[in-house]
């Protein structure tokens, strides 16, 4: 496999993970700090607890195995 | 870690501005992460790696696009629950939040109910337009939340003042002839009714969507104060207004309701006093006289009747500063007012659930029904030149609405009925009894026999009583002479409480009582309930005249089924008196039971002309030779013989006089 792009596509990966990983911590800091309380409310915490941490997880998981393919020799993580 | 402890159940709470947060981060989420799913899947795909990661995140996505809309949804209904409600907002620690039901379709439901109470108070200020469109509610009225909703919008003084309102436009319809009378009439029926399910509905304490204790208390001050609310000369007191309301559905309230708002209606009415018999209308009633008027407290009383509990907590209560219960009352202090409504019918619907238990208090209740209006009916009654007299027609029947309700009381408590009813045995050694309690009980089934479906539904039941016992004895073998004596006592009192009541109520010919007297000529005890009962199972307990409510079944089976099959009389003699009638149907009874219930080999009953093949014939079929056969037949056995004995014969032969004997003042008949 192509090293270069092997190293193009962990660039690209490490700056979505920048750009959208975060997409649900706000919410959860929001839902923290009783935006909505009560049972659905709950449920709903629950949801997105799980949900945020799938998101980071799995665009984590998509580096590592970028890099162990190759992509992350010179790049600095 | 939940904080939501101030929540009740069912309940949350949103802080508005971090919850518009919420919602438009999840929304931004929606968009942004169907598209990072996208790229990812690509960035993946380009270079031969697993694209698992991706498949994932588009996971993730589909939530977000599940949850966004039900949020933005929510975040909507909070805003305009906020808008419409200001300073509804509950203060926590956590801050200031708006608290709304917990489930989407329940905050839909209470912002309808928000809007309908806006509408009924439009269509009680004459907004013919709203009244139509509360069409659209109907099948809301049992929504908890929407109950909720609509009493929050009305509060206690704005419910109360529908009726009013609504009442005042069909009056104004009326009096300018309006095309419009009957559609605006049926339309307002429709309205009052969504009200009255939704009032019940939001009045259950420990129910979702209870609009508190504190709305409760505040209805019983609207009750009591004058409308309409901003008039400095009030002309109608709110309760009226709620007699309308309880009268527009018949719908259950809860026992808290009736605590707090139906005792202290009542309360109200008789510290109101009665200045006159005029019967006070409900709103309904004030502008519109309908064919009769309609009570206010009609409508409370009906209402109650949806429940035992209910019931007895309105009529086994003795107000404040009152020295007579409410059953007292209404019985006997507002007779002649019921008089001119329903002739005690709304009553007789709360007394039914109040007196029909197996409970102490149902007892009670009934004890008490049997004081007061026994001891009014009596009054009227008087044993004279052998026969009974009724002095006051029109005061006898001052309360004929509730003779249907006093005949199925009597029915639920057939074991007291028949131990009274035989109790006027003078003898009375078997059962001692008060001589008073048994005259009041008589006269209240004097009274009630002269309604032809409840005398017919207690000469049913009393027959299948009957029947059913005499069974219950054959089957353990024993002859039970005793309890045949009571049992047949009490048919005979109550035949020939009839006869004597249409005499004195100068009623010529009484179909209903000659047509009960022709099933018992054409063999009615003959008839075995067996098939009955295997179909639909013995009462559980058949211990002595122990009443049940399988009795009225069994006799309603018995009597109503009997004659369809019975068009050759069996019996031989056309009889002439009640006697003779009782005698015969306790024989029938007693040949049918045993016939059933007896033990022989085929060879016993070789030869015999009741018996074929070895098997003795039903009974029900045969002639009078079959009948005298089978008499010597048992006779030759040493078999008790299934006929009554001299005992029960002289019970029967003095139940009239024994009954209308009781109508004497003491000491006058003897």
């Amino acid at each position: 496999m192509d090293e270069f792009r092997l190293r193009m596509a962990l660039v690209e990966v490490q700056r979505m993970t920048e750009q959208h990983g975060g997409l649900l911590d706000r919410p959860v800091r929001l839902m923290d700090a009783k935006a909505w309380v009560g049972p659905s409310a709950r449920a709903f915490e629950r949801e997105l607890l799980r949900n945020r941490r799938v998101l980071q997880e799995q665009l984590r998981k998509a580096a590592d195995s970028l890099q162990r393919a190759g992509g992350g020799a010179g790049v600095v993580r | 870690m939940s904080g939501d402890g101030w929540l009740e159940p069912g309940a949350c709470g949103v802080r508005l501005g971090a919850f518009e947060q919420l919602v438009t981060d999840v929304g931004r989420a929606e968009e942004e992460l169907e598209q990072l799913a996208r790229r990812l899947h690509a960035a993946l795909a380009a270079v031969g790696a697993d694209t698992g990661p991706a498949a994932e995140l588009s996971q993730v996505a589909r939530w977000t696009r599940e949850v966004g809309p039900e949020l933005r949804r929510r975040y909507r209904l909070a805003r305009d629950l906020d808008a419409q409600l200001p300073g509804f907002a509950v203060c926590a620690p956590e801050g200031e939040f708006v608290r709304l039901p917990d489930r989407y379709a329940d905050q839909q439901a209470r912002v309808s109910g928000h809007q309908a109470g806006e509408l009924f108070a439009r269509a009680a200020a004459g907004d013919r337009g709203a009244l139509r469109s509360l069409l659209n509610y109907g099948e809301h009225g049992d929504d908890p939340y929407f109950a909720e909703g609509m009493l929050e919008r009305l509060g206690a003084v704005g419910l109360l003042d529908v009726p009013f309102g609504l009442a005042r436009e069909l009056q104004a319809d009326a009096g300018r002839h309006d095309v419009m009378l009957e559609a605006n009439t049926a339309d307002t029926r429709a309205a009052l009714e969504l009200l009255a399910k939704a009032l019940a509905r939001g009045t259950r304490p420990l129910s979702a969507g209870y609009a508190g204790d504190g709305f409760l208390a505040a209805l019983a001050v609207a009750g009591r104060s004058g409308f309409p609310p901003e008039n400095s000369r009030p002309l109608y007191f709110g309760y009226q207004g709620l007699g309308t309301i309880l009268a527009s559905a018949e719908v259950k309230y809860s026992d808290a309701f009736l605590r707090v708002v139906g005792r202290d209606m009542l309360a109200h009415a008789r510290e109101r006093g009665a200045s006159s018999w005029r019967a006070v209308p409900d709103a309904s009633g004030i502008h519109v006289p309908g064919p009769r008027d309609r009570h206010y407290l009609e409508g409370l009383l009906a209402a109650a009747g949806a429940s035992r509990t209910g019931a007895q907590i309105l009529l086994d209560h003795t107000p404040d500063g009152e020295t007579s219960g409410n059953l007292r009352y209404l019985l006997h202090g507002q007779r002649r007012v019921w008089a001119g409504t329903d002739r005690g019918a709304a009553l007789g619907q709360a007394l039914r659930a109040a007196a029909s238990g197996g409970d102490e208090r149902s007892r009670k209740v009934f004890e008490e029904l049997v004081r007061v209006l026994g001891g009014d009916q009596l009054a009227l009654m008087k044993y004279e030149a052998g026969g009974l007299k009724i002095k006051d027609r029109a005061a006898f029947d001052e309360l004929a609405g509730l003779r249907t309700a006093v005949g199925d009381i009597l029915i639920g408590r057939l074991d007291s009925v028949s131990t009274g009813l035989y109790a006027a045995e003078d003898s009375g050694h078997i059962v001692p009894g008060s001589r008073e309690g048994t005259r009041l009980l008589l006269a209240v089934i004097a009274d009630t026999v002269t309604d032809d479906a409840a005398y017919t539904a207690l000469f049913k039941a009393h027959v299948g009583h009957l029947r059913l016992w005499i069974d219950d004895q054959r089957r353990r073998g024993r002859e039970g002479e005793v309890g045949l004596a009571m049992g047949a006592g009490a048919v005979g009192r109550l035949l020939a409480l009839r006869t004597e009541t249409m005499k004195a109520l100068k009623i010529q010919e009484d179909e209903v009582n000659a047509a009960l007297k022709k099933k018992i000529d054409l063999g009615l005890g003959l008839a075995d309930p067996a098939s009955y009962l295997a179909r639909f199972g013995a009462p559980p307990q058949i211990t002595g005249p122990a009443g049940a409510k399988a009795f009225d079944e069994i006799g309603k089976h018995l009597v109503e089924r009997f004659g369809e099959h019975a068009e050759k009389a069996n019996t031989e003699a056309h009889r002439v008196s009640d006697e003779d009638r009782m005698r015969d149907l306790v024989n029938q009874m007693l040949l049918s039971s045993t016939v059933t219930h007896l033990h022989y080999e085929p060879n016993d009953v070789q030869g015999e002309i009741f018996a074929e093949n070895g098997k003795i014939l039903p009974p029900a079929g045969w002639n009078a030779g079959q009948v005298e056969a089978f008499y010597d037949w048992c006779k030759e056995r040493d078999f008790p013989l299934p006929k009554a004995s001299h005992v029960v014969n002289g019970v029967i032969d003095r139940a009239r006089d024994e009954t209308i004997r009781s109508f004497a003042v003491n000491g006058e008949a003897s």
